[in-house]
């Protein structure tokens, strides 16, 4: 006799297993998510060295003997937080750069509030950023010091390192968009549609959650559905909970982004893309990237929808320096600092990096 | 040959003929589609049997609207009909008229979706958007309702009673744009079940429909992926994403203006002042910046300052 083409009595004895299975899940959920989670994001001890505004600037003290002579700035984007580089024991990128003692410092940008709109990209770069260099310089009574920038703070970075290269020691980039002309990434192409100046003019500030809301329509099959089906499929694991909620907690933590600051970085970069043809002027300078001698190690995704590659690879090609290196990683925009596999490739790399160049 | 004088021509009465058979055929359709999605319509499948009183009540509901509607559009009862509306004042009937030729878009249009569900699904492909749809009603607002919020208005409260009504407009249009946006959103899921139940029926036919529900998960969540991806790389989205922003930021300004007159009877800063406060407090501190920087001795070697 022929098997039938649809093998009901599988499907049904397949969904019977599933719902025992499932009924099994939630029982053993309940005493996970009733229980006492550790969920704590960015515990590395951090001591706030110096304030200005909403600003503040982290130093985690060292574990062991600093190894580089030269301390690293790190500077975060003004969208979500710094404590993405903290996110757990095991995936942090902070606590890697202090087992190969670094001496660190990263900038908290804060959480901007109604009298910041007015802050635009100068008064971030040359403003409250190098008000922080100079601090950091004067404190180890150095000419350099190291800058490394993630996302729009890489941006930011190469801003800042063609404006003053001569307190840049050596610049790394991460997942940095510097090149905008592109259609590779969603979010290149829709914010040529966004009117910024409406938008800052009505909202002020540009609410974080907004935004959240675009990076989650950005793949809202993944990220708005799959990935909580997901969470319902392993709530029983405490380890998987634990970690789950710590992303959570990092990702819908969206500070606000200054209005002229967010005005300025749609228009000139997104839509006019002026950065990569020395054409975009901050305060009164222009930015010529040709100014940026000092070693460059340019760090991105390749399967990054946010900043695609091809938004982050010319950079290299642009900057005055002899001494470049492009690392693509086979990952996204988060998994470079936080998947299992990159903790091993990203954060040693770059340490490895600063210190072949660490030479007085 | 009848003595009856036959009636004369009345556009309203064909209107109404014509919404009501147009109303007919969509509940039509819905009715119709009740056996395809209980299973009946595919032969040879295990189907699941709706209940017997469930389906009776469903097609005597069918049988008593298709009843209503016949009836409703004979010639003495259409004129019965409209013999109360023509005692209504000429706005009214122009409101009316406009508002159920609207409808009749509208309903010409939800019989043609109906009709699309069992047409074959194009995967990853939005050249049927279809986004005349929703946008017929704010057609209808923005030339038949509109103009009643942009009447001037007179005497001492003109402006804050202007500024009433643009919010008023402001948040009709938004409305408007949110309902297209969310729609274009949804085209995707709609797709992705049409695709989905396409390959099921193929493996059912092939004898290799999977056992485990992961797997028609699986299956819909990729092919849900892969329409929004296309879906995005839309112009007719970002232009869509944009037109709704724009919207919501006119709708939030004009708000904004009609609370910052509330808050002016009250003892309370607006957000204007306030940015004029804070606006003046930035520019101070740049300059004290800029002094301060000036003020600076100049570095040594060591880099000390």
């Amino acid at each position: 006799m022929d098997a039938p083409k649809i093998p009901v009595d599988l499907i049904l004895a397949k969904l019977a297993e599933d719902a025992e299975k499932a009924q099994a899940r939630a029982r053993r959920a309940s005493d996970v998510l009733l229980g006492p989670l550790e969920t704590a994001i960015a515990t590395t001890p951090y001591d706030v060295v110096y304030e200005e505004d909403r600003v503040k600037l982290k130093h985690y003290p060292p574990v062991r003997e600093i190894q580089l002579k030269t301390p690293l700035l790190v500077v975060y984007a003004l969208i979500n937080r710094e404590t993405m580089l903290d996110l757990q024991p095991g995936r942090s990128v902070v606590q890697t750069f202090l087992d190969q003692g670094i001496d660190l410092y990263m900038i908290d940008w804060g959480y901007p509030t109604r009298k910041d709109r007015f802050l635009t990209i100068d008064d971030h770069v040359n403003g409250y950023m190098d008000n922080i260099v100079d601090f950091i310089r004067r404190r180890h009574r150095l000419k350099k010091i190291n800058l490394m920038g993630i996302c729009m703070g890489g941006t930011f970075s190469v801003i800042y390192s063609a404006l003053h290269p001569e307190k840049i020691k050596n610049l790394v980039t991460t997942v940095t968009p510097t090149n905008f002309d592109t259609d590779q990434g969603l979010l290149h192409t829709w914010m040529r549609a966004v009117n910024a100046d409406q938008m800052v003019d009505t909202f002020g500030n540009m609410p974080g959650d907004l935004l959240n809301l675009g990076f989650l329509l950005l793949n809202p099959a993944r990220l708005m559905i799959d990935k909580y089906i997901g969470f319902m499929e392993s709530m029983d694991q405490k380890d998987f909970v634990e970690n789950f909620i710590r992303m959570e907690k990092w990702i819908f933590d969206s500070p606000d982004v200054p209005g002229e600051t967010f005005r300025q970085f749609i228009k000139d970069c997104y839509q006019k893309n002026l950065l990569i043809q020395n054409q975009m002027k901050v305060g009164d300078q222009v930015v010529d990237l040709q100014k940026i001698t000092m070693p460059v190690l340019n760090f991105y995704g390749k399967f990054d929808h946010l900043v695609p590659p091809e938004a982050c690879n010319l950079l290299t090609s642009r900057v005055g320096s002899k001494d470049t290196q492009d690392i693509c990683l086979e990952t996204g925009h988060i998994g470079i600092y936080v998947s299992s596999k990159c903790q091993r490739e990203f954060a040693p790399k770059i340490a490895a990096w600063l210190k072949e160049r660490d030479h007085p | 040959m009848s003595d009856r004088t036959p009636p004369e021509h009345n556009p309203m009465a064909d209107l109404m003929s014509t919404w009501l058979k147009m109303a007919a055929d969509v509940g039509g359709e819905l009715a119709k589609m009740w056996p395809a999605f209980a299973g009946q319509g595919a032969p040879g499948q295990s189907s699941f049997t709706p209940s017997g009183r469930f389906t009776e009540f469903l097609f005597s509901s069918r049988k008593a609207w298709e009843a209503a509607l016949k009836a409703l559009s004979e010639p003495a009862a259409m004129e019965a009909l409209l013999k109360g509306f023509q005692t209504a004042p000429d706005l009214s009937l122009r409101l009316l008229q406009t508002s159920a030729e609207g409808f009749l878009e509208l309903q010409r249009r939800w019989t043609e979706r109906l009709n699309k569900l069992s047409a074959p699904a194009e995967p990853y492909s939005f050249s049927d958007l279809d986004s005349e749809f929703l946008n017929r009603w704010t057609d209808i607002y923005k030339k038949e309702f509109r103009q009643f919020l942009t009447v001037p208005q007179l005497g001492l409260t003109k402006f804050y009673q202007e500024k009433f009504n643009q919010s008023v407009d402001k948040y009709n249009l938004f409305q408007a744009a949110m309902a297209e946006f969310l729609h274009l959103l949804f085209v995707p899921v709609e797709k992705s079940f049409r695709v989905v139940q396409e390959k099921l029926t193929e493996l059912a036919e092939a004898g290799k429909l999977p056992t485990d529900s992961k797997h028609y998960y699986q299956m819909w969540i990729k092919v849900l992926e892969g329409h929004y991806m296309t879906l995005f790389q839309s112009h007719d989205y970002s232009q869509t994403m944009a037109r709704t922003l724009d919207a919501l930021n006119q709708f939030l300004a004009a708000r904004q203006e009609v609370f910052e007159d509330a808050l002016k009877l009250l003892p309370v800063s607006t957000y204007r002042d306030m940015d004029e406060v804070n606006r003046e407090i930035y520019q101070l501190k740049r300059r004290i910046r800029t002094l301060e920087k000036k003020l600076q001795p100049p570095e040594n070697e060591s880099g000390d300052v």
